[in-house]
């Protein structure tokens, strides 16, 4: 178990590292689709630490090594990536992060000038359209399939947890 | 491997109890109401784990391991693991903005909608952003950031600059670019 505990931190840890070195240098424009090709090149890596980590241990099995380092690899995986995502997307962390920058206090009127709704909304939707979420059609904007796909997990999301959108906030 | 059966167990008994408490209670915040079930949860994690035996009655004893405490302790992390990411994808999808505006276009119908249309939803009557309006009184009202009186201007707290700098930091480690909204 803990054999395979550590080759799954190990595996993350020169993956993750590797990536990060990747992202930084080769600037990546599918931060998702490298991080998952990652984590899949990295799998192989488990088999052969467990396997190496469990030489002369005689408490635990192999078969429970190999299970606790695939099961936390992944887990791992989908830790950094949330995080991830977390970072770059979050409206709060960013507006947190730019007031820091600008020396930890902004007045009101700039708050609100740089701010803007409209171009928030171009912004946003520039990068949705980069990643084939949505398209325009006559200078309007529809959704491809996979955008269609998101729009209803987010309705049935809605509905299940009772939640509010952020256009029916206030 | 009982901490892991035990953890994936919660973890499936944990996504209903939230949905129905969502449904239930009418919350407006469902962070709170998540962390209340997952202590819940996780008592019941503890005294499953104590219950039963290691090898649940079925398990192999390849299955079974022999560090009885960090097996019950690896199995409680998974369950924060499993809870984070179940906090992060909820509110990457109930409250992301890119989300929300696939939402809109999708609620708009297949003739779609203009940028102005999408701006136009995010904004009251009175033109105050939508996306702002409530996050900067939710942002005093938790302590990252101030409001002097006068209402001219923000300040970030010690809080507030502790996690503005968490996120700074994480933004050169991730080498992100800046991509505005």
């Amino acid at each position: 178990m803990l054999e395979g505990l550590f080759a799954s931190i190990l595996t993350t840890c020169i993956w993750v590292s590797l990536h990060l070195l990747t992202n930084r240098y080769l600037r990546t424009r599918n931060w998702l689709f490298t991080s998952f090709t990652g984590y899949l090149l990295s799998l192989p890596l488990i088999t052969f630490l467990a396997r190496h980590l469990s030489e002369g241990s005689a408490c635990d099995s192999l078969t429970l090594a190999f299970i606790h380092g695939y099961l936390w690899h992944l887990l791992l995986f989908f830790f950094y990536v949330h995080v991830y995502y977390h970072v770059d997307r979050s409206v709060t962390l960013n507006l947190l992060s730019e007031m820091a920058s600008r020396g930890g206090t902004v007045s009101a009127a700039t708050f609100h000038a740089r701010h803007n709704m409209q171009t928030t909304v171009e912004n946003r939707l520039k990068i949705l359209e980069q990643n084939g979420f949505i398209r325009q059609v006559n200078g309007l904007w529809i959704n491809t399939n996979r955008g269609v796909f998101y729009a209803r997990l987010m309705a049935l999301s809605v509905w299940a947890f009772k939640s509010k959108t952020q256009s029916e906030r206030i | 491997m009982k901490g892991i059966i035990l953890s994936v167990a919660c973890l499936i008994a944990f996504l209903p109890c939230a949905m129905f408490a969502s449904r239930l209670l009418n919350v407006t915040r469902h962070a709170r109401l998540f962390f209340k079930l997952l202590l819940v949860i996780s008592l019941a994690y503890v005294v499953t784990f104590l219950a039963l035996p290691s090898d649940l009655g079925y398990l192999p004893d390849s299955l079974v391991s022999h560090y009885t405490t960090m097996d019950g302790l690896l199995g409680y992390i998974m369950l924060w693991l499993n809870f984070h990411s179940f906090l992060t994808t909820f509110y990457g999808i109930n409250g992301g903005f890119s989300m929300c505006l696939l939402y809109e276009i999708y609620r708009s119908g297949p003739q779609g909608l203009s940028t102005e249309s999408l701006a136009h939803k995010f904004q009251t009557a009175d033109g105050t952003d939508k996306i702002h309006a409530w996050r900067l009184p939710r942002l005093i009202e938790t302590g990252y950031i101030a409001q002097d009186p006068g209402h001219s201007l923000y300040t970030l707290t010690a809080k507030g600059a502790w996690v503005a700098r968490l996120t700074l930091w994480l933004h050169r480690i991730f080498a992100m670019r800046k991509k505005g909204g």
